[in-house]
């Protein structure tokens, strides 16, 4: 139940990522609402396999974006694990968590795609990816971090909620 | 009853004037007697009319009211599905006029095959610039196929699944495309950039490029067919110590607002790794 919707939402949200979210940039960053998700679910302590949907995500969007293979899988990946790893240290309000978190995870996601574009070969002046895209991206992931926290945490109320009644 | 008698008389006399009365009033002769005698009822006729309706009207009138809003609301209703029909309308014509430029590009240059195919999504990618089109290899598109539309070059095919691909766009960090200058018939190349700005390089210090200059595929390297228009120049830059100048380069396509696009499907680029790699 927990990975099927899950993977329903991942992929809900990758099609409003590629329609929508992509195409609305400011100055040239954009919001990853896949990564909010990501950050989203796994702040959920009752969330056990909390890196399935990373895995999932990640496969997903490795598939459609151009990025290099271990890009976003990683990042992804990384995202969840921080996530986990910081909850029970940060606030007990999971979503000023979130809000941290998604701070973090967005210039760690930037950064590994830099490094990659720069093993292959891509030009990417580091301090004009910086004002461009990931001050940008960040700001918009940050707007958009409590929507998404609100939308996942209704989704695990429902999870969670059967799975306990199933017991 | 005898005839003589006074009374008897009497009564003939008043009929006779009865009678006479009504045969004139009915000759006309006596209308201007009448209008005068009747004005001072019709004036009251029509005071006790206009007073009843007064009356009337102001009993009546709320219950109209309440039919004239929802009349009125009914209108609005109508009024918005209209107003929703125009959007949709003027949506329709503003595909139609997208597709007839891009069917006149295609009658323009008949050597080529084309797939049409709308944009329907963007990579999530910030640092890259790719789109996603609603057209595969079913729809017989291959990779490294060119997409243009009729304002000029837009990109390569740069991945294909069986009923979408990806498309890296000339904008794109890693995209460099060998370009001729249109009136001086010199060579350079164009390359992309992460803020989608593109800039022209390798332009011999000795070419006189103006701003304004059109560039147009050379077909060099294989990847793209020659003569595809792919912008102007907008500002050249020359340092007095540097061996190439460069100058920036406006397409006239609006990259963030592409809706559909025409994909080369009778171009095959040739992969020059092969034989530039050890």
């Amino acid at each position: 139940m927990e990975t099927l919707l899950s993977s329903l939402l991942i992929l809900l949200f990758t099609s409003v990522q590629l329609a929508v979210v992509s195409r609305l940039p400011l100055q040239h960053g954009m919001a990853d609402i896949v990564l909010l998700l990501i950050i989203a679910w796994s702040l959920n302590r009752q969330a056990k396999h909390f890196y399935i949907p990373a895995l999932i995500a990640g496969a997903v969007i490795t598939f459609i974006s151009s990025v290099p293979v271990p890009g976003v899988l990683v990042s992804y990946m990384l995202a969840a694990v921080l996530t986990r790893v910081l909850v029970n240290r940060l606030w007990e309000m999971p979503v000023f968590s979130m809000l941290i978190i998604t701070i973090v995870a967005t210039i760690s996601q930037h950064l590994i795609y830099i490094i990659i574009s720069q093993i292959r070969g891509i030009p990417i002046p580091l301090t004009q990816s910086l004002n461009q895209i990931t001050l940008p991206s960040v700001f918009l992931n940050v707007i958009l971090a409590l929507p998404v926290y609100l939308i996942v945490q209704d989704v695990q109320k429902y999870v969670y909620y059967e799975a306990e009644n199933e017991k | 009853m005898r005839i003589d008698s006074p009374r008897t008389l009497r009564t003939i006399v008043i009929t006779l004037v009865v009678i006479g009365v009504i045969l004139l009033a009915f000759s006309g002769i006596l209308r201007p007697v009448f209008g005068k005698v009747m004005d001072p009822f019709i004036k009251i006729q029509g005071w006790l009319s206009s007073q009843f309706l007064a009356v009337y009207d102001f009993f009546t009138l709320p219950r109209d009211v309440t039919d004239l809003i929802a009349e009125n609301t009914e209108l609005k209703n109508e009024v918005s599905q209209l107003q929703s029909q125009v959007i949709e309308l003027q949506e329709q014509l503003s595909e139609a006029d997208i597709l007839y430029a891009l069917l006149d590009f295609a009658r323009a240059k008949p050597e080529n095959t084309y797939v049409a195919a709308s944009v329907i999504g963007r990579d999530p990618n910030p640092f890259m610039h790719y789109l996603i089109i609603d057209h595969g290899s079913d729809d017989g598109l291959r990779y490294g196929m060119p997409v243009v539309t009729q304002q000029g070059l837009v990109g390569k095919i740069d991945a294909v699944t069986a009923s979408a691909a990806r498309v890296q766009l000339i904008t794109d960090p890693d995209s460099t495309i060998n370009v001729r200058m249109q009136s001086l018939n010199e060579e350079a190349q164009l390359i992309g950039s992460i803020t989608g700005d593109i800039e022209l390089t390798m332009i011999p210090t000795d070419v006189n490029l103006q701003a304004g200059e059109i560039l147009l595929t050379s077909g060099l390297g294989g990847t793209y067919p020659a003569d595809i228009v792919v912008g102007q120049v907008m500002n050249v830059q020359h340092k007095e110590n540097d061996i190439f100048q460069s100058a920036v380069v406006q397409s006239e396509i609006d990259f963030s607002t592409l809706r559909a696009v025409l994909v080369i499907t009778n171009f095959t680029a040739i992969d020059i790794d092969l034989l530039t790699n050890d």
